[in-house]
């Protein structure tokens, strides 16, 4: 039998797992996760999330990947197979190659706006340009057909220029990925605590005229401020869960593949626990000190209240690095850029890994064949989110709307839905299955660290039972609702403001001493004022009159309500978010619905004419994006269904040599 | 910056740090087990 391959080094070994775990999320998904769910509310649910699910997850995956690689397995399907005596298991075993492949599709894409940000950032691009013509400047780049340097398809140029990279050195095996590991993580680590240090630092100094209350302080305030209430809150605790998900590559099948190159005598418990802490360093402690202070620093806390998002890292910060003068700006864009590429290589790279691990072990590919026809999936698979957009573009030709449909769909069911689905069965296989003392054994084998018993209780019910709460509290989330509660003494304004929160469609409206209070879903404020991201910029732009001093938003998920309503035979309303009402476009559905009932309400005059048509463009984007979300998830079922297939062949062909 | 935020983001920094050192060095200090065949049969 050929040598198998195995890691150079246990520290490149490490390098290349906290690799894998690093990624964009750490920078970008974190921070805004921390803010839309509360701030320091968010952290301690996190925590324990991260100890009662992260960790035991990370051990179980590590193990379960040792011990298939040690019978010639490297990819999900068959590692499955030799814990699980039925034949059923190896088909959950495809979610570890479909969720990689996949998410290798959109992630490629999101790596080469990085890459091209930093050529950006070294070609001066951003030298000058206001905050809004930096934020268009990213979405000019999206929409392919509107170049930013004169090339045309820049975006699908950066991405197969991206790709071909990715695929050049996963063709060169493991050691490839060990190398970048040894120079990307230690690099990435090296530009974030730069940054972070300047976040860290920053304070009131870069207040401006235009924003004179801006200060750092505030958005370390808002993400640390511990808030002990929110432990009872469910929203908060399935987004903590799906972050620590997230944020550990956990339940992709990228964690198996690469233990499965552990020699067996070897540890994985410190190895685990080492690459899990790594991910945690450069999450909570860099991760919280970049975007936020820095933002708020120059915009204010409001601003980033309002704009929390994905797309800060590429529509705010290269205005914000402008203001450091010509050469710190440069050095900062290529700083940050340079640590997303970093970030973000490191994890494609893994996600290419068990693909090529199965094909190379069930057909026989030559190594390079394998890394090649990897990098030819992604494109077929990747091309369809470049080019899968809808814009809209105003009078003056310059784009109004924009929105990714497809990236979107691979994003929620690949990188998403499937992680957790996957997870769950393998927690299940591993604890239940395979049998939790056997389980046991094999994460303590050789073991450089002792493993508190506690764990392997938690690994047999906690995380299964976490897992199980966030399946089914994604599949069945009910409406998300906003309470406003004002701070008004006078009964003049207090009136007022009753009457405005009616007009706008609030409900439970209702006034206690010198409080007045109303609520709302977010499904319906979303259909209301599809413009506007969220209360708060409904606040701002209405005619209430509040300032941020006498107001305060409260999110709940109703729970309580909702079984009571299941009980009596009301039915259980779902939020747009669950993913029931994703798999029904119901958000999609309830805006077209409100454009055909403002319309139904429209006359003859010129005026209403103008308006009707308005409408029907909407809803023509709505239904654009529709068809675009059903391509997506058409592609993805192809993508499931062939894997899949290949894996009933492999087993064919095992069974015929006497292997199956 | 308020005490509380303080606190807390010192104390969640400080545990993940230290405990990343702690891990780390015992990642260095341990030395590599003797390069010898996987042992199969020994598995059950």
């Amino acid at each position: 039998m050929a040598k198998q391959e195995q890691w150079g080094s246990r520290v490149g070994l490490i390098l290349a797992m906290a690799g894998n775990a690093v990624g964009l999320g750490n920078f970008l998904r974190f921070p805004v996760q921390a803010v839309n769910n509360g701030g320091g509310a968010f952290i301690i649910p996190y925590l324990i999330c991260f100890l009662l699910m992260g960790i035991p997850l990370l051990w179980m995956e590590w193990g379960m990947g040792r011990f298939g690689g040690k019978m010639g397995n490297h990819s999900t399907p068959f590692i499955f197979d030799t814990l699980g005596r039925k034949r059923l298991w190896k088909y959950f075993g495809v979610f570890g190659i479909f969720t990689n492949i996949a998410v290798a599709s959109y992630y490629c894409y999101i790596e080469s706006w990085t890459l091209s940000y930093v050529f950006h950032s070294i070609g001066d691009t951003f030298t000058g340009v206001s905050q809004a013509d930096t934020s268009y400047f990213f979405l000019r780049y999206i929409d392919v057909s509107k170049s930013t340097t004169g090339i045309p398809f820049e975006g699908v140029i950066f991405f197969v220029i991206c790709l071909v990279l990715n695929t050049y050195i996963l063709s060169k095996g493991l050691s490839g990925v060990e190398k970048v590991a040894k120079i990307g993580v230690p690099m990435l680590i090296g530009f974030g605590a730069l940054l972070a240090i300047r976040g860290l630092t920053l304070g009131t100094s870069a207040a401006s005229p235009e924003y004179p209350e801006a200060n750092a302080w505030e958005g370390i305030n808002f993400l640390w401020t511990p808030q002990f209430d929110s432990l009872a809150n469910p929203k908060v605790w399935l987004a903590a869960a799906g972050q620590i998900f997230f944020t550990l590559s956990l339940g992709m099948g990228t964690i198996h593949c690469y233990a499965s190159y552990v020699r067996s005598k070897d540890d994985i418990a410190l190895n685990a626990t080492t690459s899990g802490f790594a991910n945690e360093f450069v999450e909570v402690v860099l991760g919280s000190l970049i975007v936020i202070p820095i933002a708020a620093g120059y915009l204010g806390i409001d601003w980033v209240l309002d704009n929390a998002g994905f797309g800060m890292a590429f529509q705010t910060m290269p205005f914000l690095f402008q203001q450091w003068g010509l050469v710190l700006a440069k050095i900062a864009g290529v700083l940050w850029f340079g640590l997303l590429f970093f970030a973000g290589i490191t994890s494609s790279l893994a996600m290419g890994t068990p693909w090529i691990g199965f094909v190379k072990d069930e057909f026989k590919l030559p190594h390079k064949v394998a890394a090649w026809s990897f990098g030819l999936i992604i494109l077929l698979f990747g091309l369809p989110t470049v080019l899968g957009y809808v814009s809209g573009y105003d009078e003056n030709g310059k784009i109004s709307f924009l929105a990714q449909p497809i990236f979107d769909e691979y994003d929620y069911w690949a990188g998403t839905v499937s992680l957790v689905v996957f997870a769950l069965a393998e927690a299940i296989l591993f604890a239940w299955v395979f049998g939790i003392n056997k389980g046991w054994k094999e994460i303590n084998r050789g073991a450089d660290m002792r493993i508190p018993g506690i764990f392997k209780y938690i690994l047999k019910y906690i995380t299964p039972l976490l897992l199980l709460f966030v399946f089914v509290g994604s599949l069945i989330t009910p409406p998300s609702i906003t309470v406003v509660k004002a701070d008004i003494k006078d009964p003049s304004k207090q009136e007022f403001l009753q009457n405005q929160m009616q007009e706008a469609g609030f409900v439970d409206i209702k006034v206690k001493g010198n409080s007045v209070q109303g609520e709302m879903s977010k499904n319906d404020f979303k259909a209301l004022f599809p413009g506007i991201k969220d209360f708060r910029g409904w606040i701002e732009t209405s005619e209430t009159g509040l300032t941020k001093e006498n107001y305060r938003l409260n999110d709940y998920q109703d729970w309580g309500l909702e079984f009571n309503n299941l009980i009596s035979g009301k039915g259980w309303n779902l939020d747009n978010e669950s993913l029931i009402k994703r798999v029904m476009n119901g958000a999609q559905h309830q805006r077209i619905q409100l454009h055909k009932e403002a319309m139904a309400q429209l006359g003859e005059s010129r005026e209403d004419l103008k308006a009707r048509e308005n409408h029907t463009d909407q809803i023509q984007l709505i239904e654009q994006q529709i068809m675009l979300a059903n391509i997506g998830r058409t592609l993805l079922v192809i993508l499931f269904s062939g894997i899949a297939f290949l894996v009933y062949m492999a087993y064919l062909k095992r069974k015929k040599e006497g292997r199956a | 910056m308020n005490t509380s935020a303080l606190i807390t983001m010192v104390l969640t920094h400080g545990t993940v740090i230290s405990l990343l050192i702690y891990f780390s060095r015992k990642v260095l200090k341990t030395p590599p087990k003797a390069e010898q065949a996987d042992d199969e049969s020994e598995e059950a």
